[in-house]
């Protein structure tokens, strides 16, 4: 289909990917800002939300896809074309709405100026220097924003509103003279999680007022009418786990990115006179970063956090250590743990493991794996499926809005034209969609991405839909050569790896195979195959 | 061509590959790893980083101070280096 007609006034938004008729994953927007002068004439901004990966799972012919940046953003090197973005506002930290930036400069492309807090501006630093991407011609610049506070961008007045995700995750309020929208990102209410700032309904109350015309929302767990469980009830149900687990070790495995729980976890050794041991690089790594970000886990618990080396003289039945591996990934403290391999943290007959998350279904087979290697060296393992088995409670909560908070927003939002669900599969669309109904609000379902709707004071319409390529990424085996580095440093960590990149339509099938726009910087040898790295 | 044995700096000028300059983000956090193992890098401020790298015995400054991203770079090396490297998962979104 031809480009909508993005002429008149108003807002234009488009999900380019992550509006999920496929899998939760790859989510990008784009909001076309059409206003007018004092003299009439039109003046036009955009602004492209979120860029993240999809990951993909099963042995498939890409290791992760994203929305095509060949007519998102402009190339490195050559003038702005007409449809360059004038920024990229970033909702939060998680890969899902970020991954795909580093791709995207590995492909020549030239990212606008990125806004978002500062917690989420570290993650890009830690992301994009992952890549190997250290040069300050391929970097970004970025703009960290304070939550609250309206900031002129496009020709719309972005206001990045606090949500209960993860630390700086924010909404985003995006207002012109001719409509508001408000795009939740990922969110649920939450006002016991400990860092960064909390979603404040009498904030959403005044949004609401001021009027919101459309509402694009969340939907992942909108399905889910269950009562919630909170943080502090979770840190609660961890309290008594460890009080009954005197004279032990105790080790917990959680996701590197999961700081409110290890805050949760960090309260319950106290509460317990232990001390809070941290292991393994991508949470030490996030802790790292929002201490940067002015997330101080200290302030939270109470408490100091040890890093595994300062902890060696601490009595195994006196530390709480917190590792990686809750989703039994390879070179996770857990794993390594489970798998005995050099240097790993004991675990053995006087240990107890207690797992606060979930396995969700690409990770269960390898999760049971690795439970059942980490109980066969006699260590008893608490996972959050078991903890509710035995009696303990809930020791995890999903990270998004369940139908009880989704009834919340909207109550306090009052749309006046309608909710657009988005980000989760057709069924959990469906159910966010009914809950809009049920409240007398009319939901606009899309079926599939690239549909173009504009918001303008005659209400809401969709415009037509438009066929958005993606890219799909596969790990080509080798691995970039950092610029200067010297010969044989880096082998550890592992250097980046290099992708190859194919253009695929909408549906995932393959438009131009090998290499579209590919990295073609200084690469060296292949490195050994998974296997060889795991054992 | 350039000699095997060195490499050259933003200028041109030839630099031994035992020098270390603020690009070699790698080689400096796992110098830093080994140099100053009892450093919290959980807490650790900016300038004292900074110091920190400028006083590595093979370190090179270039003139140019470095700027935040290149810090943080570092910072996120040298616990790679000191934490065995990635860990984390590519699902973590998905919780």
């Amino acid at each position: 289909m031809s480009a909508a007609d993005r002429s008149q006034a108003g807002i234009y938004w488009q999900s380019r990917m992550g509006n999920n008729a496929d899998g939760i994953g790859g989510n990008c927007h784009r909001y076309d800002i059409v206003t007018s002068d004092a003299q009439g004439r039109p003046a036009r901004g955009r602004l492209v939300v979120d860029y993240g990966i999809k990951i993909h799972n099963g042995g498939g012919a890409y290791d992760c896809s994203f929305p095509s940046p060949e007519d998102l953003f402009a190339r490195r090197g050559q003038p702005n074309p007409e449809h360059a973005p004038d920024a990229l506002l970033l909702t939060h930290s998680h890969e899902d709405h970020l991954g795909a930036l580093k791709h995207a400069i590995d492909m020549g492309y030239r990212l606008p100026p990125i806004h978002c807090t500062p917690f989420t501006a570290e993650l890009v630093k830690k992301s994009l220097a992952g890549a190997g991407i250290i040069e300050a011609d391929r970097r970004p610049e970025i703009h960290t924003v304070k939550p609250g506070e309206p900031v002129k961008v496009g020709g719309a007045e972005v206001t990045f509103v606090p949500v209960d995700h993860l630390p700086g995750a924010s909404a985003l309020l995006i207002r012109t003279p001719e409509a508001a929208v408000f795009h939740t990102g990922d969110y649920k209410f939450d006002a016991t999680m400990a860092l960064g700032e909390r979603a404040d309904p009498e904030l959403l109350r005044r949004i609401g007022k001021q009027g919101v015309d459309m509402v694009v929302s969340d939907s992942t767990s909108a399905g889910e009418e269950r009562p919630k469980v909170t943080e502090r009830e979770i840190g609660k149900h961890l309290e008594t786990i460890i009080a009954g687990q005197k004279g032990r070790a105790v080790v917990a495995g959680v996701l590197g990115t999961q700081l409110d729980r290890v805050v949760s976890l960090g309260r319950a050794a106290k509460a317990n006179g232990r001390s809070l041991v941290v292991s393994g690089a991508s949470l030490v790594q996030n802790i790292q970063a929002a201490e940067r970000a002015g997330h101080s886990l200290e302030r939270a618990i109470g408490a100091p956090v040890l890093l595994a080396k300062d902890a060696r003289d601490l009595r195994a039945d006196k530390a709480l250590v917190v590792t990686t591996g809750a989703f039994a990934q390879p070179n996770a403290g857990l794993t390594r743990s489970a798998d005995h391999l050099p240097g790993a943290l004991y675990i053995g007959r006087d240990t107890t493991v207690i797992i606060p998350q979930r396995a969700i279904p690409p990770v269960a087979e390898a999760h049971r794996g690795m439970v059942q290697r980490l109980e066969a060296t006699g260590a008893r393992v608490i996972t959050a499926e078991r903890a509710v088995e035995m009696g303990y409670g809930a020791i995890h909560q999903s990270g998004h809005a369940i139908a009880a908070d989704t009834r919340l927003l909207y109550t306090l939002l009052k749309p006046r034209h309608v909710v657009s669900p988005m980000h989760g599969a057709p069924g959990q669309i469906e159910a966010n969609g009914e809950i809009a109904r049920s409240l007398g609000l009319k939901p606009l379902i899309l079926r599939e991405n690239g549909a173009v709707v504009r918001v303008n004071q005659t209400g809401v319409e969709t415009l037509g839909r438009e066929n958005l390529p993606r890219i799909g990424a596969h790990e080509t085996g080798d691995l970039k050569q950092l610029p200067r580095a010297r010969p044989g440093e880096g082998r550890r960590p592992r250097p980046p790896a290099i992708y190859r990149y194919d253009r695929l339509d909408a549906a995932g099938e393959v438009l131009l195979s090998r290499n579209v726009d590919a990295y073609h910087g200084p690469a060296r040898a292949p490195r050994p195959s998974r296997d060889a790295q795991v054992r | 061509m350039s000699n095997p044995g060195t490499r050259e700096n933003h200028t041109g000028e030839s630099l031994s590959w035992d020098t270390l300059t603020w690009q070699d983000i790698q080689a400096i956090g796992m110098a830093l790893a080994e140099r100053h193992p009892g450093e919290n890098v959980l807490t650790l401020p900016p300038n004292r980083l900074e110091r920190l790298v400028e006083d590595l015995p093979r370190f090179a400054p270039e003139g140019t101070a470095p700027d935040e991203f290149t810090l943080s770079a570092i910072v996120t090396a040298w616990i790679d280096a000191e934490e065995g490297g990635d860990d984390s998962s590519p699902f973590e979104s998905q919780v």
